[in-house]
């Protein structure tokens, strides 16, 4: 293997690139997968109280090699006029949690008076996570129809939509009474990975769809009714809406994504490093079909992803022409990525990227397990103000790109609602609520500080950090942001987030490829739909030796009913 | 007895971050009062008495402690604000220059500084002089003097109550470099350290008064509902 070279944060952090980004094998779902079918997790209902409608109960009793866990699903009938994905909804299908422990009948019926309220209810520190999901309205009552009937779902249907049930939040962290991260980490190490408990909501949100879907087809009434296809219910993930609120989280949380990255980073760089040989070309080309196969079946109207899921399938036809050019003469896999930068769009580029960690489970896989970190933004005060000019000038270059004498350059504004604390945006001179902005304009933030302690440093070249905060004490949250950041090999997500243009699409899809979800479907600039879990083993798969790459899953061929 | 609600720290941070963010300090002030009150909850070193007091002695007018001396002690005035945010500024400032004790007057619940010391110990300092054991000296909310002892890792050793009073109610005093208290220990680091895993474990318990202030003053800090705002802020559903 030759010495790994890591992409420079230039090109890894440009919010475009983290808008292009694609599920890899590092991704939280496919990790939390491999982990429940090499522990050999047990999962069984503990109760499964469902009426012929599908309303009522049930509880997963999941004991993994550290701990012992419950899944709590509340399903109740929601009209159709309730259904509302976004924050400010009251009303949902499901609701669940995910708790440490057995559940017994008083703590059942706690979480009956707590859980379906979501943010008015209470939970307490024995539960991991909260969520709510709502019914896909167009194809569950198909669906269930069909297998009354005894026949299978359109296939072509299920490829529209690919989900029975979509999540509308999945809260963790200590929200409404739930325990914080830290216990996770502490007490129950098989969750301890960023999001694996929401994760595992997910998960089983999704088997809970399935055997929802069974128990209402399989009443007496309906005699002839079959079970699914296992491949289809396979190919049925989870579905998933994702609004503003995952952007600013991502701005908050600057050393999470930079070790996000870093992982991602270096598994590639190993990648990149190693001896291509035909065979995994080979491979890699059977991957890139299934991937076009994989974006060919992505359904969207939005015209901006649609252009772009184009472009791509254009390009990797364009790749694999390229490779019955060259076949004999790719010399490495840098010699095919540097191709890929250079012709192909940034989509593609990182397509590949995920591709190519694809080949090499050796070299990859054992990153995952580097993807937390303990956060704490802080500044040394006895550290000296020339060491925080040099910080800035190494690690926050790109700042100065930005003109702030500019309007435009200041004119988005983010904000919490108190509409149930909803995240918008806003447009300065426009919108109401600019004087109450999220902190998430970075980049002037760091001009403005760099200013001042230029400023100080011509008054006073042995100023320490706290003599500049005890003079400009505004800066202290950029000052612990900047000493914090310019430690880290990434650093920040290179992007204004107060731009006129900015488009949060890119922060809500850069994180989400780091979820490992698929078929972005944006429905405005501002959320999107997508799917979790799509292809991966059912429950009754983990204990198989199924195969785990279920990456960019393709509808199964079925013969038409 | 009061009507207590069990919530998680990261509650507690996020209610309080909001409630200062809501009278409009700076997101400096907003994130470390946040952080500080979370902490010193999960250790056990206030309560929702004291975390009420010191929003109630918030001035946003005040945006950092001005320094009065400098001799064998760096004395600032805080100008009324409360630890909950900005104590660090002079701490910081004092101990940047070499000084051994800081004596902040004129301030309230100075116990709350307390977890931003932990953190700056935590990792290595430029200035070695200060890389040493600190003792933080305040009033305890029940009236009586009390000293934290922090190690030169930024871990708690130990709550004592000192032999001399050594603060005024309205003062903290930091000393650096001193290992040996002289008086009694009330809680040595392990209970400390122990009370944070049962806060975790379990979660803290805080008065539901305190909340309900929480979350009125943290409404400040949200835009009002508008049909414009609902409609188009968060792209339509």
């Amino acid at each position: 293997m030759q010495n790994a070279m890591l992409r420079p944060p230039a090109q890894a952090m440009d919010l475009n690139r983290l808008g292009a980004g694609f599920a890899s094998r590092l991704s939280f779902m496919r990790s939390l997968v491999r982990h429940m079918m090499d522990d050999q997790w047990r999962i069984e209902y503990s109760r499964f109280n469902l009426d012929e409608s599908g309303y009522g109960h049930v509880v997963f009793d999941i004991q993994s090699p550290n701990s012992h866990l419950s899944f709590v699903v509340f399903s109740q009938y929601l009209n159709p006029d309730e259904r509302n994905d976004r924050v400010i909804a009251e009303k949902w299908d499901l609701t669940m949690t995910l708790m440490e422990g057995g559940v017994d009948d008083a703590t059942l019926a706690m979480l009956a008076d707590n859980v379906p309220l979501q943010e008015a209810g209470r939970i307490d520190a024995r539960s991991i996570s909260l969520a709510r999901a709502n019914r896909s309205a167009r194809v569950f009552g198909e669906v269930l129809e069909c297998l009354r009937n005894g026949q299978q779902p359109d296939v072509k249907r299920l490829t529209e939509v690919g989900y029975l049930y979509r999540t509308t939040a999945v809260y963790g962290s200590g929200k409404f009474g739930s325990c914080d991260w830290d216990k996770v980490v502490n007490q129950h190490p098989d969750l301890a990975q960023p999001f694996a408990g929401e994760m595992l909501v997910c998960y089983l949100l999704r088997q809970f769809s399935l055997d929802q879907l069974h128990h209402m087809v399989h009443q007496d009434a309906y005699p002839n009714a079959v079970d699914m296809d296992k491949g289809l219910q396979r190919y049925l993930g989870i579905g998933n809406s994702t609004g503003l609120g995952m952007a600013p989280w991502l701005i908050n949380h600057p050393q999470v994504i930079a070790q996000w990255i870093l992982q991602r980073e270096t598994a590639l760089a190993n990648v990149l490093a190693t001896q291509v040989s035909g065979e995994k070309i080979t491979q890699l080309q059977e991957l890139m079909a299934r991937a076009c196969q994989h974006v060919r079946e992505v359904s969207t109207f939005d015209q901006w992803q649609a252009e772009k899921n184009r472009v791509l399938l254009s390009d990797l036809e364009a790749l694999n022409d390229w490779f019955a050019d060259v076949a004999t003469e790719v010399a490495s896999w840098q010699q095919i990525n540097t191709w890929a930068e250079q012709h192909y769009s940034l989509e593609t580029q990182e397509l590949l990227v995920s591709l190519l960690l694809e080949l090499f489970p050796e070299l990859v896989d054992g990153l995952e397990g580097q993807m937390g970190t303990v956060e704490s933004l802080q500044y040394d005060p006895t550290a000296s103000a020339q060491d925080l000019a040099d910080a800035i000038q190494e690690s926050y270059d790109w700042v100065f790109d930005y003109d702030f004498t500019d309007p435009k350059q200041e004119q988005t504004f983010w904000y919490y609602s108190q509409g149930k604390i909803e995240p918008r945006l806003g447009k300065v001179g426009i919108d109401e609520g600019a004087e109450l902005q999220m902190f998430l304009g970075i980049a002037k933030a760091v001009q403005d500080c760099h200013t001042d302690v230029l400023a100080m440093l011509a008054d006073n070249g042995q100023a320490t950090i706290a003599d500049i905060l005890l003079a400009k004490p505004h800066h202290q949250a950029i000052v612990a942001r900047i000493a914090t950041m310019s430690q880290t090999h990434y650093g920040e997500i290179r992007a204004n987030l107060l731009d006129a243009d900015v488009l949060p699409m890119h922060l809500l899809r850069g994180k989400l490829a780091f979820f490992g979800v698929s078929k972005f479907d944006p429905k405005s600039a501002l959320w999107v739909r997508n799917t979790m879990f799509q292809g991966a083993p059912l429950v009754s798969d983990l204990a198989t030796d199924i195969n785990e790459d279920w990456s960019f899953p393709v509808a199964p061929s079925m013969v038409a009913q | 007895m009061s009507n207590l609600l069990q919530i998680s720290a990261n509650e507690m941070k996020f209610l309080v971050k909001r409630s200062v963010e809501g009278l409009g300090f700076s997101p400096g002030d907003q994130l470390g009062a946040g952080v500080r009150a979370a902490a010193c909850y999960q250790f056990g070193l206030a309560n929702s008495a004291v975390i009420d007091a010191a929003l109630s002695g918030l001035k946003v007018e005040v945006q950092a402690p001005s320094l009065v001396a400098q001799g064998a002690e760096w004395v600032f005035d805080a100008q009324g604000q409360s630890a909950l945010v900005q104590a660090e500024l002079g701490l910081g400032a004092a101990l940047s220059h070499g000084a051994n004790a800081v004596r902040i007057r004129n301030t309230s619940q100075a116990v709350l500084v307390a977890p931003v010391l932990m953190a700056w110990l935590s990792k290595p300092m430029a200035n070695g002089q200060a890389q040493q054991a600190m003792a933080l000296y305040f009033v305890h909310h029940s009236g009586a003097q009390r000293c934290l002892l922090i190690a030169a890792n930024g871990k708690p050793l130990g709550l004592f109550q000192p032999t001399d009073n050594v603060v005024a109610t309205d003062e903290l005093l930091l000393r650096v470099g001193e290992e040996d208290i002289a008086g009694h220990l009330i809680t040595d680091g392990a209970d400390l350290l122990g009370w944070r895993e049962r806060s975790l474990d379990q979660g803290i318990l805080v008065d539901m008064d305190l909340v309900v202030r929480l979350k009125a003053m943290m409404m400040d800090s949200f835009v009002p509902e508008s049909e414009a705002s609902r409609n188009s802020g968060a792209g339509p559903s």
